[in-house]
């Protein structure tokens, strides 16, 4: 299974271009679409889940084309968007029931039998009874995620998925995904949080007002930022400057007064030391330093 | 997954989510416990409704969901727009949208979840109502019905609603906005538009008449599914405009084939309306086209039917009829051309006269036969037709208004198709009417109104049927072989009927007539009421026999007396020449499926209510005692209905609607009148009531003015001619009038003026038996007008001709004037008696009748509120008062008298009944005891020469009319075209405008009315201004009525005069206490002629303001 999205635009009827000249190519595995709030990637995952019409660009699942195909594409896909909160009077394992059959999981003892499978797994089992409604927010979103597996989809799109997840949860949760992208899938998960897809994703794109700002594996992301990420003691005067000056990634108190990660393309400060980026100074960098500028 | 699959997945969540709501939840509890409620109230044998909810079957699915049909439509409507917002609301919903599905199959899926939730709901009701109604004794359940009623009620409804709703939802997106304009629209149709074009708009299907028969199914199936077509259509179209205007991108390869469909769907329901409304359309044109036909006809010569031989042949859904007819010309000239009538259904075949086919031409049911050779005057030929096909029911009731005519009977929630004629599989019912044999000239030409003439024929018919089936028909029967009947009649009759069913039979001889039931197999429930009666009945019948003939003073004259079972659709309808429905045939009585329209049918509960009644006061009495008064009761209310019995089913029947009043006189002899050709009917109407001494008035007390009293406005401004020739708008008739005026109502009442003048004239014995020996002279056959004149002549040496002429052509009515009312004790030997006595004048060129009726103290006088329904008075009187003269009344009591009645029937007065409550007896004259009717001085003036009295219908009275009704109202108002003047009394919801009503104690020289109107400020005013005739002092009086029920309440009128005199104006306000029913005295001025005015304005502390006369008496 392959994903193309070419010269992919989205402009609202309020005028706002959400998504300009797109181009992504998504292979199997885990793919991380990274970016700020605004970016445009809800817009991108609700094209991408049938959910919006995009304004240019064609998009194409192997061979199914995304404006003609959608009856075929949705077969393939499984989504759990950004917000997942109200439900109808349902139970949780009747919501599940109900996506499964959707899903076309047309067997009655299957399908019970895959939901139970199901709310085991995201550890719902306990609250299987319980309206959904009345779940919290952790269990919602667990939820969310077994309704969009339930049916073995080829396509799981999830759209900032850990946002308001306690850490416990959150790693739960990646695990999960973790898991499935060792199967013949292709995962496409949406999120402004770093963490999230450092240790799962193999590609990834970085999305900034609309436009494709780096694509690639994360180490390329991250061997783009050495050479960028230093750490300097400082007092408070100075630390006030830097603030001003360059884009802080951590500030950790220490005897002289702070111990303050930055990104900056050089420093001209006496005791600066370069550091060994992560995929966290990666993002920071790219997102203050080369959004403006072409693609790394 | 299938498309069905999908749709069913998706209508099966809704469900249960729709299940779990609350509202759907509290809603269907309410609905459960209200109708369980309901039908118990209904359904079982305790129940005080009326035997129609018990006695079919069709009853409890029809009468349950039309109940619920409107609160479901409501609640549809809520939950339908709930889905489009909680599709917006619900983010979890977008998981569902990027599911491989149609748009067509999520918007199909989810009305279909809310549809399936109403039809279980449907479900529980209707077992709820078929378990419930198992504790009747005598509940029948046809479970055909339970599936079918649904269909047809609820589903198109719940589909129209969905869909509309969903519809608005889509276009408006605002939930609150889409269920106020939908409830708008619920509250229109249930309001206003469900009667209009056929009930092509009552989408509620309230209005349209569903009624099943358990005889002959449905009234007009094709009528009620077109109807229902329209809203199930237009219903799923709309659901699929909302798949297509749904904010989910579209799956379907064509997206525009949810539009499409829509359109197609819509377009299916805007035909099936199209259709629907056609074929009420051509029902009419067809009927005026024929009506256009008899008019250009009517005056041709027409042989007369001597002998009518039949052979019928039943074939399912058609008969096939060879008709021999013998024939003689009696008009009086030659004919070349012969004018008979035959349904347009029927097609001939063949037509022979004397044996050599000829030549015919064919209008609709006009048949034109050319003669090879002219047919003098009484000449006779045979003529043979032969035709086969079905019957087409137009043919029926040319004589109703067309354009007003009702083809539906209502009773409360239940609408019944109208039905005339039938030939169905298992069931065949033909009247004359239905034109099913041919019949000589035309049918109803309203060029002619009111005419109907049928020649008096030997009938003889053949009939083939089914084997299981049984035929029944006027005339000596005789079963030839199963399905093989033959009808011998020795008697000419005017018409024959034939019904053909399934019938069961219980026969019994007495004294030479044939008593018999037919019943449809199943529906004879009423065999087990009567069993302890079979020994009795002979003496019973006998004794209801001689009741009626003597109360009739006539013979029955047929040698059978049959009562046969119809479909509850059969038309009750009357003919403006008929006093009794088309159910009533010689010899036969068709009676209504289990007898649900008639009176005391419902045999268990009138048995167990008596049997209360006589424990009640201690009595004891047997089951035989019993079932011979619920037989007689029920004989006595249908059969032999007197006019004064109160009827239940008043909108579907009346009085006489089964009264066996023809089969005396009109299917004996006739009374044939070219030029006055109401005149049998009067004639019948007298013979029907001239030995009912109670007089009935039957004004409800809220009412505006009852039926004698529309008839005297109608009369006072047109002639009987005129009437019948232009009919009586029921339209134009109030709404809230449930007493609606019909034609017939005012031939009965002209009819039994002009006899009962007659025999006031000529002596009630002389007379009755005079019109006695005319009938038994005239049997079996009819007599003219000029026959009864020249008789007339003869016997009391009298013309009447012109008496007749003016009674048909003139406007001009009787008035009657009352004066010197008095009441006091004398002494007759040694004992008190009570004497009243007074004076009453006929001013006007015509004569009348007024009865006089007493009542003495102590007489129960709890009336009924709604119904002042007379018991039996202690004293009644019909007087005659011939024009210009005056009579003197004078009757003695033993007792104390409490109250009189004077029922001025046919006159100018009104209100008719005038009421003389009697309140001092207590002066003892020594004077004779006047006990008689006596002639004394004529007087045309009831004020004394000193008295100046203008009164609200005088022209010196005026009134200053400032309405401040809300523009609400008053549009609502706008198309009300108020026929009377006078309106009710509404004394909970005053009019804000100055409005006339008629009551007894108002003053006036013929009319008793007065005027009133809501209390306020002032802002409206009455004038009173007389024409004295010099200056000087004057007392001046003011004419007060208390109304009594309103004068219970706390806020009391009090009055504000403004006296204008020569020294100013004197304002004088007067509480109620101070007034006094009848003249007020309000004070003594000096008033020269031009300043002579009496004001009186709105402004009250009460609740409303009366306005009736001023007096000033002149001081010497």
């Amino acid at each position: 299974m392959r994903i193309r999205i070419e010269n992919l635009d989205k402009i609202y009827n309020n005028g706002k271009q959400a998504l300009s000249k797109v181009n992504l190519d998504i292979n199997q595995g885990m793919f991380g679409l990274l970016g700020p709030n605004g970016a445009g990637k809800s817009s991108l995952m609700r094209i991408l889940v049938t959910l919006m019409q995009p304004t240019n660009g064609k998009i194409t699942f192997d061979n199914f084309d995304l404006n003609k195909d959608r009856g075929e594409i949705r077969k393939l896909l499984g989504y759990l968007p950004q917000d997942f909160r109200f439900f109808t009077k349902l139970k949780t394992w009747e919501f599940l029931n109900y996506a499964a059959e959707l899903a076309g999981v047309k067997e009655k003892k299957v399908r019970l039998q895959k939901v139970d499978e199901w709310l085991d797994k995201v550890g719902l089992f306990d609250v299987r009874e319980r309206n959904a409604n009345k779940l919290s927010g952790g269990m919602k979103r667990r939820l969310g995620i077994a309704q969009a597996l339930i049916g073995e989809p080829k396509v799981i799109v999830v759209d900032e998925p850990t946002t308001g997840l306690d850490p416990e949860e959150r790693i739960r949760f990646r695990n999960i995904l973790s898991e499935l992208s060792q199967q013949d899938v292709i995962i496409i998960l949406s999120t402004h949080i770093v963490g999230d897809i450092s240790s799962v994703c193999h590609n990834l794109a970085l999305l900034n007002n609309g436009t494709v700002g780096f694509k690639g594996s994360p180490e390329q992301l991250i061997n783009n930022t050495r050479g960028h990420v230093w750490k300097v003691n400082t007092s408070g005067i100075e630390y006030e400057m830097l603030k001003e000056k360059y884009a802080i990634i951590s500030t950790i108190p220490s005897e002289e007064g702070w111990e303050v990660q930055l990104v900056g393309d050089s420093l001209d400060i006496e005791n600066a030391v370069l550091i060994e980026p992560n995929l966290e100074h990666a993002y920071v960098y790219f997102m203050e330093y080369l959004t403006n500028k072409n693609e790394f | 997954m299938s498309s069905l699959q999908i749709i069913r997945v998706i209508a099966r969540f809704e469900m249960k989510t729709l299940l779990r709501s609350w509202f759907f939840r509290i809603f269907a509890c309410a609905f459960i416990i209200g109708l369980g409620i309901f039908d118990i109230v209904v359904f079982t044998d305790n129940s005080s409704d009326q035997w129609i909810y018990r006695a079919l079957p069709s009853i409890i699915p029809y009468a349950n969901l039309i109940v619920i049909n409107v609160a479901q439509a409501i609640v549809g409507v809520f939950l339908a727009s709930e889905f489009l917002k909680q599709d917006r609301k619900n983010d979890t919903v977008e998981v569902i949208y990027v599911r491989s599905m149609t748009n067509g199959q999520y918007v199909t899926g989810k009305a279909l979840g809310v549809l399936f939730v109403f039809v279980i709901l449907n479900l529980i009701l209707l077992l709820m109502g078929m378990g419930l109604s198992f504790l009747s004794s005598e509940s029948t359940i046809n479970i055909l019905e339970f599936i079918l009623y649904p269909l047809l009620i609820s589903i198109p409804t719940l589909v129209f609603i969905l869909g509309l709703s969903f519809f608005l939802m889509t276009l408006l997106k605002n939930q609150a906005i889409t269920f106020i304009i939908l409830l708008g629209y619920i509250a229109l149709t249930i309001f206003y538009l469900n009667e209009k074009y056929y009930q092509l708009f009552d989408f509620i299907a309230y209005k349209v008449p569903m009624m099943s028969s358990s005889i002959a199914s449905f009234g007009n199936i094709i009528e009620t599914l077109l109807q229902r077509c329209i809203y199930l259509f237009i219903g799923i179209g709309l659901i699929q405009f909302t798949a297509f205007k749904l904010q989910r991108l579209s799956q379907s390869k064509f997206r525009y084939l949810s539009l499409i469909s829509a359109f197609v769907f819509v377009s299916i329901g805007v035909f099936s309306g199209y259709t629907y409304v056609d074929i009420k359309q051509k029902t009419k044109s067809e009927k005026k086209q024929m009506i256009g036909l008899n008019n250009r006809y009517f005056n041709y010569p027409k042989v007369c039917i001597d002998e009518c031989d039949i052979e019928l042949e039943h074939l399912n859904k058609e008969i096939k009829i060879r008709a021999k007819l013998k024939t003689t010309n009696k008009s009086g000239k030659a004919i070349d051309t012969l004018i008979f009538s035959l349904n347009p259904g029927l097609k001939l075949n063949k037509i022979s006269i004397n044996n050599t086919e000829v030549r015919y031409e064919r209008n609709l049911h006009l048949l034109k036969l050319k003669c090879a050779k002219t047919l003098k005057s009484d000449a006779s030929c045979e003529i043979i037709f032969d035709y086969q096909g079905e019957i087409n029911e137009n043919t029926h009731f040319l004589d109703v208004n067309i354009d007003e005519y009702k083809d539906y009977l209502a009773y409360e929630l239940l609408k019944v198709r109208k039905r005339f004629a039938y030939i169905n599989k298992d069931f065949v019912c033909l009247t004359r009417e239905a034109l099913w044999y041919p019949i000589s000239g035309v049918t109803y030409a309203p060029n002619k109104p009111a005419f109907h003439q049928p020649d008096f024929t030997k009938y003889h018919l053949d009939v083939k049927t089914k084997s299981n089936l049984v035929a029944v028909s006027q005339g000596k029967s005789i079963k030839k072989a199963d399905g093989e009947y033959e009808f011998t009649n020795e008697k000419k009759l005017p018409k024959i009927s034939l019904l053909i069913a399934n019938y069961t039979t219980y026969k019994l001889k007495l004294d030479s007539v044939e008593y018999s039931i037919y019943t449809v197999r199943g529906n004879d429930y009423y065999t087990k009421h009567f069993t302890e009666l079979s020994d009795t009945l002979p003496a019973v019948i006998r004794d209801l026999r001689n009741e009626f003939e003597s109360l009739l003073d006539l013979n029955y004259s047929f040698d059978r007396f049959i009562l046969a079972e119809v479909p509850i659709h059969f038309s009750l309808d009357k003919h403006i020449w008929s006093l009794t429905s088309n159910a009533v045939q010689p010899e036969i009585i068709f009676y209504p499926e289990k007898g649900v329209w008639m009176e005391e049918t419902d045999f268990e509960s009138r048995k167990s209510r008596s049997e209360k009644k006589i424990k009640r006061k201690n009595g004891e009495v047997t089951q035989q005692e019993l079932q011979v008064r619920v037989f007689k009761d029920f004989v006595r209310s249908n059969l032999m209905a007197s006019p004064s019995e109160k009827f239940e089913y008043d909108d579907v029947v009346n009085r006489y609607t089964y009264s066996i009043t023809p089969n005396f006189y009109s299917y004996v002899t006739q009374l044939e009148s070219d030029r006055w050709p109401v005149l049998n009917l009067a004639f019948e109407t007298y013979l029907n009531n001239r030995n009912v001494t109670e007089k009935t008035y039957t004004k409800k007390f809220y009412k505006g003015i009852s039926k004698e009293e529309k008839i005297n406005l109608e009369l006072n401004e047109s002639n009987l001619e005129q009437l019948l020739k232009d009919g009586i708008s029921q339209d134009a008739q109030s709404d809230e009038d449930d007493e609606l005026l019909t034609l017939n109502d005012i031939i009965m009442a002209k009819g039994n003026q002009l006899f009962s003048l007659l025999r006031a004239r000529y002596g009630d014995k002389k007379f009755n038996l005079f019109a006695n020996a005319l009938i038994k002279k005239n049997k079996y056959k009819p007599f003219s007008a000029d026959d009864f004149v020249e008789e007339i002549r003869e016997r009391f040496n009298d013309t009447i001709v012109d008496e007749i002429d003016s009674w048909y052509t003139a406007t001009e009515l009787p008035g009657f004037l009352v004066k010197d009312l008095q009441t006091y004790k004398i002494l007759d030997g040694e004992f008190t008696k009570y004497q009243v006595r007074f004076k009453i004048s006929n001013p006007e060129n015509v004569d009348g009748t007024v009865d006089v009726s007493i009542d003495l103290k102590g007489k129960n006088k709890s009336r009924n509120f709604f119904m002042s329904k007379n018991s039996k008075s202690d004293y009644t009187n019909k007087i005659f008062i011939p024009a210009k003269s005056a009579k003197e009344i004078g009757v003695v009591f033993n007792s104390e008298p409490a109250r009189m009645n004077i029922y001025t029937n046919i006159s100018r007065n009104l209100p008719s009944k005038l009421k003389y409550p009697f309140s001092d007896f207590d002066k003892l004259k020594k004077i004779n005891k006047l006990d008689s009717v006596a002639n004394c001085t004529f007087f045309d003036k009831i004020e004394k020469e000193n008295e100046f009295i203008v009164d609200n219908e005088d022209p010196g009275f005026s009134f200053y009319q400032q309405s401040n009704e809300s523009y609400l109202k008053s549009l609502i108002k706008k198309d009300k075209n108020e026929r009377y003047k006078y309106s009710g009394l509404y004394f909970w919801n005053p009019p804000s405008e100055w409005k006339a009503i008629l009551r007894s104690g108002f003053y006036g020289r013929y009319i008793h009315s007065g005027l009133y109107t809501k209390a306020g400020n002032g802002e409206r005013k009455v004038r009173w201004q007389p024409q004295l005739p010099a200056e000087g002092f004057y007392d001046v009086y003011c004419n007060i009525v208390k109304m009594k029920n309103y004068s219970k309440k706390k806020r009391k009128t009090d009055y504000t005069f403004k006296i204008y005199h020569n020294d100013g104006v004197e304002d004088l306000i007067f509480t109620d206490d101070e007034l006094e029913e009848g003249w007020n005295y309000l004070g003594t001025f000096y008033i020269s002629p031009e300043i002579a005015k009496v004001e009186l304005s709105n402004k009250s502390k009460g609740k409303m303001v009366f306005a009736d006369a001023i007096k000033w008496i002149k001081n010497n």
